[in-house]
């Protein structure tokens, strides 16, 4: 097998406050190789924009820090490169796209000057050139008038057509791997499948690989081949979407589609729920962190921290009983 | 109670059946556009909310679902005179303490103490748990708020209240000293849900409750919805963007755009056979949490943004953005709001069922 374009190996990262350290990712090991759409998902603090700040290296100290880990990318380790270098792959190598499309524009400069501004400082072309090719980005990403739009500033787009922008910047270098956190939380419904549709399209045609970040589990399973589940600061099960979403095998997995309202469901009575929230990550519980909203923790869940381990089923997963739940024959009691 | 009701509503011509709780007649709301600083002149009007007709039965759930900007909030404020509607009827027909029906009010025109008496009918829970709990207020005098705003009760009788309140939606008693900020989203939004039940309403708002938490957070303060709504015997009018959440909690189901309704059905015609365009475009662009289904569906991707409300296109207002929008007709003649099966209203020239889920 190939090499992976990205290796991600034990991360830690913390951030000192004055309650105590957040240990916001803790432990985290992946791969994504070249072309591959992975999605990473989880609830609010589970680490997953976190684990995307890391490989871009966004992480500031005194604030927060790597305090361990490697994050090889195309053969480099990011977190040994001088700033120097690491300012050439962000935008470059690795582009990254945000939620907010508004605060990630500048409202007093044009999308035109904007987007010449990035050309300029990754590639080796004339100012004329850069404008060129500026405008034929805003036509790939269907921004109708891509000439005269070149002039507009960000208040003057919509919010699907400031995301689209947002896409044209981070496309603009051909990365080898985009980094897309909730890039579509902030739109709306029909705009947000304007938005993956677009997403889905340019990433296919330019084989370029994806990491998207989401809670929304309904907007991975049509965009992603792989899936990564995050909790409380690390990774509890990854595996391929059809996996992961027809049978899930860590409880916190299984919950969380339970719990979703489905499009396509005639009615259930009641949804499935995962009691409690999720545990401080100052003093998390000792053991596998999920044991104390888990239906079938048992002393052993509270005891160790259970690893990411191949399941018999193909995907891998962190939990302990994971070989001997069933968890497809078991209905969920829905809880208060 | 209903003898003072009536009293300052002007007197109801309207015949409204016994189980309806609410109608709502040619609501309008518009919000000036004003230029000029000493001398403001109006010139302009957005038009958030544009002659909207619906009723609302007893006990039941009308969700109300458009994308951002299409009225949905600006209708439920309307309703409860949060905001002063431009013009048009809200009926409200509340029950008394016996049983009885009332007979019913109208609350666009209300005057100050009858308006007062309905606030106690008609309740809100609002979208953004962090933004509508007062930080520098503990718990127990957010709920009991209302209580002494409405001289509900002694001090004692009222902190026994809070408890019990807190208790009905899954808070602890203990609990009443903390402030806001010692919740989590979903615990908050709870107290936003103890303080809404706790002058006895018979009608609630919900306006987007569970859009800020997360799924798992989601599906808890779901379930208590639907368990108060059986426990109190109340009803609903749910707004919202998802909608599978929606398809969840509805009994019927009103799809908004641009300050009109555009498709109003009970819960399952609507998702199994929906006939307008808009509302086809909508449930398709919904994902599905299965890969397979999302591999094999037809997405209907519209075209461009929602126009401006301060400018909306003449004749059907989705006719800018419609796949099936015929010049010389869609552009100029204004398709009404119509029923064409039992209960199913449809506001298009060329309403097709189309099945998309």
């Amino acid at each position: 097998m190939a090499e992976p374009l990205l290796d991600v190996q034990d991360i830690r990262t913390y951030f000192s406050t004055e309650e105590g350290v957040v240990k916001a990712v803790d432990g985290v090991s992946f791969k994504v190789n070249a072309g591959e759409r992975r999605g990473v998902v989880g609830e609010s603090g589970c680490g997953k924009s976190v684990t995307a700040m890391s490989i871009m290296r966004l992480i500031e100290p005194p604030a927060g820090e790597i305090v361990t880990g490697s994050i090889i990318f195309d053969g480099r380790d990011l977190l040994e490169l001088p700033e120097s270098e690491m300012q050439r792959v962000r935008g470059g190598e690795i582009a990254m796209i945000f939620q907010d499309p508004m605060t990630a524009l500048n409202p007093v400069y044009t999308i035109g000057d904007q987007l010449i501004e990035t050309i300029l400082l990754h590639q080796k072309v004339s100012k004329t050139e850069a404008r060129e090719i500026a405008i034929q980005q805003l036509a790939d990403v269907h921004i109708p008038y891509a000439k005269a739009r070149m002039e507009d500033y960000p208040h003057q787009f919509s919010g699907g057509m400031r995301q689209r922008v947002m896409i044209a910047m981070g496309l603009s270098c051909d990365p080898k791997l985009l980094i897309a956190d909730e890039p579509t939380t902030a739109l709306d419904v029909t705009t947000q499948a304007q938005i993956m549709h677009l997403m889905l399209e340019l990433a296919e045609e330019r084989n370029t690989a994806v990491l998207l970040i989401t809670h929304d589990l309904g907007v991975v399973a049509g965009f992603c081949d792989t899936i990564q589940v995050m909790y409380a600061g690390s990774i509890i099960e990854r595996g391929t979407a059809a996996e992961i979403f027809n049978n899930p095998q860590h409880p916190y997995t299984w919950g969380l589609l339970g719990s979703m309202t489905r499009l396509d469901e005639v009615h259930r009575d009641r949804l499935n729920s995962v009691r409690g929230a999720p545990p401080s990550l100052i003093n998390p519980p000792k053991g596998c962190r999920f044991a104390p909203r888990c239906d079938f923790a048992q002393d052993i869940c509270r005891e160790a921290l259970p690893i990411l381990r191949q399941s018999p089923e193909g995907q891998r997963v962190a939990c302990h009983r994971a070989d001997e739940l069933d968890l497809k024959s078991i209905v969920m009691e829905p809880s208060a | 109670m209903s003898d003072t009701m009536h009293q300052g509503g002007a007197a109801s011509t309207q015949t409204i059946p016994e189980d309806v709780i609410l109608r709502v007649n040619h609501l309008v709301k518009e919000f000036p556009i004003s230029r000029g600083v000493f001398f403001k002149k109006k010139v302009g009007a957005v038009h958030a909310v544009s002659d909207i007709s619906f009723q609302v039965k007893r006990g039941e759930t009308l969700g109300l679902v458009g994308e951002s900007g299409c009225g949905k909030s600006t209708t439920a404020r309307s309703v409860l005179r949060l905001l002063q509607p431009t013009s048009g009827e809200v009926w409200f027909r509340g029950e008394s303490e016996d049983g009885t029906i009332d007979t019913a009010v109208d609350v666009a025109a209300a005057d100050r103490d009858v308006l007062r008496r309905l606030r106690r009918e008609l309740q809100i829970v609002f979208q953004d748990p962090y933004a509508s709990l007062n930080p520098r207020m503990t718990v127990a005098s957010i709920v009991a708020e209302p209580m002494t705003v409405h001289g509900i009760g002694n001090t004692e009788e009222r902190v026994e209240r809070v408890k019990h309140l807190l208790q009905v939606v899954g808070l602890s008693p203990e609990h009443t000293n903390r402030y806001p900020h010692e919740f989590s989203g979903g615990q908050r939004q709870r107290i936003g849900v103890a303080r809404a039940l706790a002058l006895n309403p018979q009608f609630l708002v919900l306006d987007e409750p569970v859009s800020a938490l997360d799924v798992s957070i989601q599906a808890q303060v779901l379930n208590l919805m639907q368990d108060l709504q059986d426990e109190f015997g109340l009803t609903y009018l749910f707004i919202a963007h998802d909608l599978s959440v929606v398809r969840h909690i509805s009994d019927r189901v009103a799809v908004m755009y641009l300050g009109k309704i555009v498709e109003m059905t009970d819960r399952d015609t609507l998702y199994d056979r929906p006939m307008h365009p808009y509302t086809h475009a909508l449930l398709s662009a919904v994902p599905i949490p299965d890969p397979h289904i999302e591999s094999t569906r037809k997405r209907i991707i519209l075209e461009g943004d929602i126009p401006s409300p301060a400018n909306p296109p003449p004749g059907c207002r989705f006719n800018t953005r419609c796949p099936k929008a015929e010049a010389g007709k869609c552009d100029v003649d204004e398709p009404p709001l119509t029923e064409l099966e039992g209960g199913h209203w449809v506001a298009c020239h060329f309403p097709e069922i189309v099945r998309v889920v």
